[in-house]
């Protein structure tokens, strides 16, 4: 899950749409729970399915470029690279003949490489002098910038119902369009956020969840993958451990009880089974 | 006899590479942006079958 969070952030700007298909049997509310801890901000539905598919066991990873065909169906190990050619393609798929200056620039994108860098260059190129490459850069500049734009039009639209996932969003646009005017924009929208009340007690609470997710990896790569956390073994040997745990929650839970990182540290003490009372 | 071998081991293959996005089928989204069909033409999709367990 992680490389579709990392995927989404750094190409969804750019034309790809991330969906997660879950295939397995979950909790009422446990999936968005879980997806949210993990910072998911794509399309996640239950169940799905590719007809025709030889899909068998996940994970299982499809890619469709952008005329809809079906490029690679199976393992996502090496897809990164076709995801990114078809992410250059698509970019620069109304750019029939680009200038002499244009061609190295729609090149590298035709090849995956990065959009920002293209920008960068296209600046530049914006200025050339010359009509047809001037027209060329701009086209391509604005079309390789409307997403991140449309982007920050829809976090804006967040702050009102939902200022930490406008907070959130925002601190990853300001970081990946940071040469950018729309990193800028992003940027003056986070410091506005950060006087928010939910957002404060948000960012207050997440050194406490950092520490209780270092503790919680700690328990479980002593205790192995495979463990009965109710047996007295374990309560012997990590009981001490366990109720840290427990306390640090309580804490969160009476001091910002509305965070989300309340929420996620609750999904990772609830399998210690939680005293009555303290669920 | 290998000619009908070699198709019924393309066979698959060949299935798998006519698929389009229009054989996708979504199920309930619980979270993240409200996708369509019509919203993912013209875009490069990836779609990924997982499970929390």
């Amino acid at each position: 899950m992680p490389h579709l969070v990392r995927w989404h952030e750094d190409y969804a700007d750019f034309g790809l749409v991330v969906i997660g298909l879950h295939w397995q049997e979950a909790k009422p509310g446990e999936l968005k729970d879980r997806c949210t801890a993990m910072g998911v901000r794509f399309t996640m539905c239950e169940g799905g399915r590719l007809e025709g598919s030889e899909a068998s066991g996940i994970p299982h990873t499809s890619l469709f470029d952008s005329t809809g065909k079906l490029i690679h169906d199976g393992k996502a190990d090496g897809i990164e690279a076709k995801l990114r050619l078809a992410i250059g393609e698509l970019l620069v798929a109304e750019i029939d003949k680009p200038t002499r200056a244009m061609q190295p620039v729609v090149e590298a994108l035709r090849k995956g490489g990065s959009p920002f860098d293209a920008l960068k260059k296209l600046n530049n190129l914006k200025n050339s002098g010359e009509r047809a490459t001037t027209a060329q850069a701009k086209a391509l500049s604005d079309k390789l910038l409307a997403g991140g734009r449309n982007r920050l039009e829809r976090v804006k639209s967040l702050v009102k119902d939902d200022p930490v996932a406008a907070y959130e969003s925002a601190s990853i646009m300001a970081a990946k369009w940071k040469a950018f005017e729309i990193g800028t924009k992003a940027g003056d929208l986070v410091r506005t956020l950060k006087a928010d009340r939910s957002v404060m007690a948000e960012l207050k609470a997440k050194p406490t969840l950092e520490g209780i997710k270092r503790l919680d990896a700690a328990i479980s790569t002593a205790a192995g993958a495979v463990v009965d956390y109710q047996s007295p073994e374990f309560k012997k040997k990590y009981g001490p451990h366990v109720k840290e745990l427990q306390r640090a929650y309580k804490q969160m839970k009476s001091r910002y009880p509305d965070a989300r990182a309340t929420k996620e540290v609750f999904e990772i003490v609830e399998k210690y089974e939680l005293p009555a009372g303290m669920k | 006899m290998r000619a009908l071998l070699a198709l019924l081991l393309l066979a698959p293959l060949a299935a798998a590479a006519d698929l389009t996005i229009k054989d996708l089928r979504l199920g309930t989204i619980v979270m993240g942006p409200q996708v369509k069909a019509e919203d993912l033409a013209g875009k490069v999709v990836l779609v990924e079958g997982w499970g929390l367990h």
